[in-house]
């Protein structure tokens, strides 16, 4: 029987793998940096990530982010990001309370310091300048 | 039936889910499950991510037969 619970004992070489698989997408990634970044303990609501995710794009200040823009970007944190995460064992969520943290476990901050870019999105909007103005 | 055109923004994924909730007459979020649980919603999109002339990817999800035309739009029918 496969069950979520079952997950944290998954070995290495799969924790890897489903860890690789996970990162190759940007809206992953940035959960992931935001949910690395937080010092509070207690999970963040779903609702506070996709706002905090809007933000992160335009560089903005959280509070300048509207319900609905937030509201748009959680359909697809519920339908796709948030499930594959939880899969990967790399995050705690709380589906029906809507919430997620990083999941408490050694290795899971471990890996994802040193693997995550400090901050993508100015670190991609420099590679397009660049690309722009150079040859 | 209902059929939602796919405009360049909504990836396939996502249009699934709205013709699915538009056919539940609920919000998206409101599906369960979520449908990662049912098909890669990566590698539906990854699919779809260029221009195809032929193709359907058919699925099952929350009692509805969901297809996806090679033009990106999504059929949503009640199963059975």
């Amino acid at each position: 029987m496969d069950t979520e619970s079952a997950r944290p004992e998954m070995d290495e070489a799969e924790f890897l793998e489903r860890l690789t698989e996970t990162l190759s997408d940007p809206e992953r990634r940035s959960i992931l940096r935001v949910l690395l970044d937080r010092s509070a303990a207690r999970p963040l609501p779903v609702e506070r990530l996709a706002t905090k995710l809007v933000a992160r794009d335009r560089d903005a200040a959280p509070g300048t982010v509207t319900d609905e823009q937030a509201d748009s970007r959680r359909t697809m944190l519920y339908h796709c990001h948030l499930p594959k995460l939880h899969r990967a064992a790399v995050i705690d969520w709380d589906r029906t309370g809507e919430r997620v943290s990083l999941a408490d476990r050694p290795r899971v901050r471990d890996a994802l310091s040193a693997l995550l870019p400090d901050s993508e999105s100015h670190r991609s909007a420099t590679d397009r300048k660049w690309g722009s103005s150079s040859s | 039936m209902t059929e939602v055109p796919s405009p360049d923004r909504l990836e396939p994924s996502q249009a699934v889910v709205e013709a699915v909730a538009t056919a539940e007459d609920v919000s998206p979020r409101e599906l369960s499950p979520p449908l990662a649980y049912v098909v890669d919603p990566d590698a539906l999109d990854s699919l779809f991510d260029r221009p195809r002339t032929d193709g359907v990817v058919r699925f099952r999800y929350c009692g509805y037969t969901v297809s996806v035309l090679a033009s990106g739009s999504v059929d949503v029918r009640t199963a059975g």
